[in-house]
């Protein structure tokens, strides 16, 4: 972990470049991040208002914004980590840098752009009274820990790719059946089958109903930090002893 | 004084496949470089020359054996690696010197510099997809050859872009040439070789098979 923080010069300038050339050539730039979660929220408001009957714009959309965008930052993150080291496998050729720098790289990139798509949760949060944006500033700490318990399975996804290729058509699929899986168009209250037992082991809902808590004027909060502190202890242990033991990945490139 | 030692030195490429779970790139090599000393790799298409520098570099860990370093390494492998057509040459500069380590303090100085030398105008502030193939490789020239170095490690020679640039090019690589503690340069070009190195390493069936003066090493891996 000391190396990841000693190379964080690296991976933070990799991660704007990433950006730079991700947008260098659209005229709206990083506005594409946000103007995908606003259509996804409305849409899906839409969706459920169809389904149920009846729109509530101003109940549903926060709750959706705050999951969608911790959803989105998720399911990038996962499908980037499939594609980062052979993206980069000159560079992990040709410099003495390590897989470390460029897993680093993928988590600061897509923090920065969950950043930039901060107006729109914002915003949405405005829009109803039992919400609460300052919750928002709390939830700072929790998604950093999140991002750091994901280091681990981005860097056993990243090198399990290299060995095997096909993961990469496998992985995005995957996550988004996950997308079912997440409490984002439902809610674990809805009395769904299997709801409890589906939340208790799967990580993203810890951050998304914590996300929810947090932003919320009516719900508990706290229920799930401590699943999420011991996730980020546990993965970063586990990411320490990998990143000790475990020999180059450069062998494969 | 030594600037480098191998002592068997082997590296297996991890392949994946039941069959044959790994392939032989070099197999128990070992020389030393001393400094002041310009040494050439010799050997077919194939035969490590490109992983015994990534080795020398640190690049790669080897397998088996130990790679021993006592200065700065700077390896000129590939110009434009970590580049992209869509930013300007002046930040895929920035980029590369962040690779380097060079520190933050001293980039615009450097980058001042290659701008300089590249002599491409405004160009070095506009996407490199709108350079024409010559001043990518001005670009890239300048930026490698601008970098501090101590041992050396080059990977075939230099596209020379175009005429006008060529013999500042050339007057440029043989002060990096002489100025560099020591030299490895990996090459097919024997005349190159023998003008600008002193001795000859011969790579063949992955071991060492000639270690010798330049001129006898190019004819043993011509003959």
């Amino acid at each position: 972990m000391l190396r990841l923080l000693k190379s964080q010069r690296i991976w933070r300038h990799l991660g704007w470049r990433d950006l730079r050339i991700q947008y260098g050539r659209s005229r709206i730039g990083p506005l594409w991040s946000i103007s995908t979660l606003a259509m996804s929220v409305v849409g899906l408001v839409l969706a459920q208002g169809v389904l149920v009957g009846e729109i509530n714009f101003g109940a549903a959309a926060p709750r959706l914004a705050v999951a969608l965008w911790i959803w989105f930052f998720f399911s990038s993150i996962i499908t980037e980590s499939t594609i980062v080291l052979d993206a980069e496998r000159r560079t992990l050729l040709n410099s003495v840098i390590d897989e470390s720098v460029f897993i680093a790289k993928v988590v600061w990139k897509h923090l920065a752009t969950m950043a930039l798509s901060l107006p729109v949760v914002l915003l949405l949060l405005l829009t109803s009274r039992n919400s609460d944006p300052w919750g928002l500033l709390l939830l700072v700490p929790i998604v950093f820990a999140f991002s750091v318990a994901l280091l681990l399975p981005i860097s056993l996804l990243a090198r399990l790719t290299v060995v095997w290729p096909d993961l990469k058509g496998i992985v995005p699929p995957t996550t988004q059946m996950l997308f079912f899986f997440s409490p984002i168009i439902w809610s674990p209250s809805s009395n769904l089958p299997l709801s409890e037992t589906i939340v208790n082991l799967n990580p993203v809902a810890w951050l998304i109903l914590t996300a929810q808590a947090f932003t919320s004027t009516t719900a508990e909060k706290y229920s799930y930090i401590v699943h999420i502190v011991a996730f980020a202890l546990v993965s970063m242990a586990a990411y320490s002893t990998l990143l000790k033991w475990s020999s180059s990945i450069k062998t494969r490139l | 004084m030594e600037a480098l030692r191998v002592d068997g030195v082997s590296f297996l490429r991890s392949q994946g496949t039941r069959r044959s779970p790994h392939r032989v790139i070099l197999s128990d090599i070992s020389f030393a470089v001393d400094r002041g000393e310009r040494v050439a790799l010799l050997g077919a298409n194939g035969t490590g020359k490109s992983t015994l520098l990534r080795l020398l570099a640190g690049i790669l860990q080897p397998t088996t054996g130990t790679v021993s370093r006592f200065g700065r390494v700077s390896s000129m492998l590939d110009p434009s690696f970590a580049m992209s057509d869509i930013l300007s040459p002046l930040e895929n500069c920035r980029t590369r010197l962040i690779l380097e380590g060079i520190p933050s303090s001293n980039i615009p100085t450097i980058i001042k510099e290659i701008d300089e030398f590249a002599e491409i105008g405004e160009q070095f502030r506009h996407p490199m997809n709108t350079l024409s193939s010559g001043m990518w490789a001005r670009v890239a020239f300048a930026l490698m050859t601008t970098l501090p170095h101590e041992i050396l490690l080059i990977d075939e020679g230099f596209g020379l872009a175009d005429n006008s640039f060529r013999a500042k090019a050339r007057t440029r690589l043989l002060q990096l040439y002489s100025d560099a503690d020591a030299l490895v340069f990996a090459s097919h070009d024997s005349l190159l070789l023998r003008s600008t190195c002193t001795r000859g390493i011969v790579l063949k069936d992955h071991v060492v098979a000639y270690d010798g003066t330049i001129e006898q090493a190019v004819e043993f891996h011509e003959a």
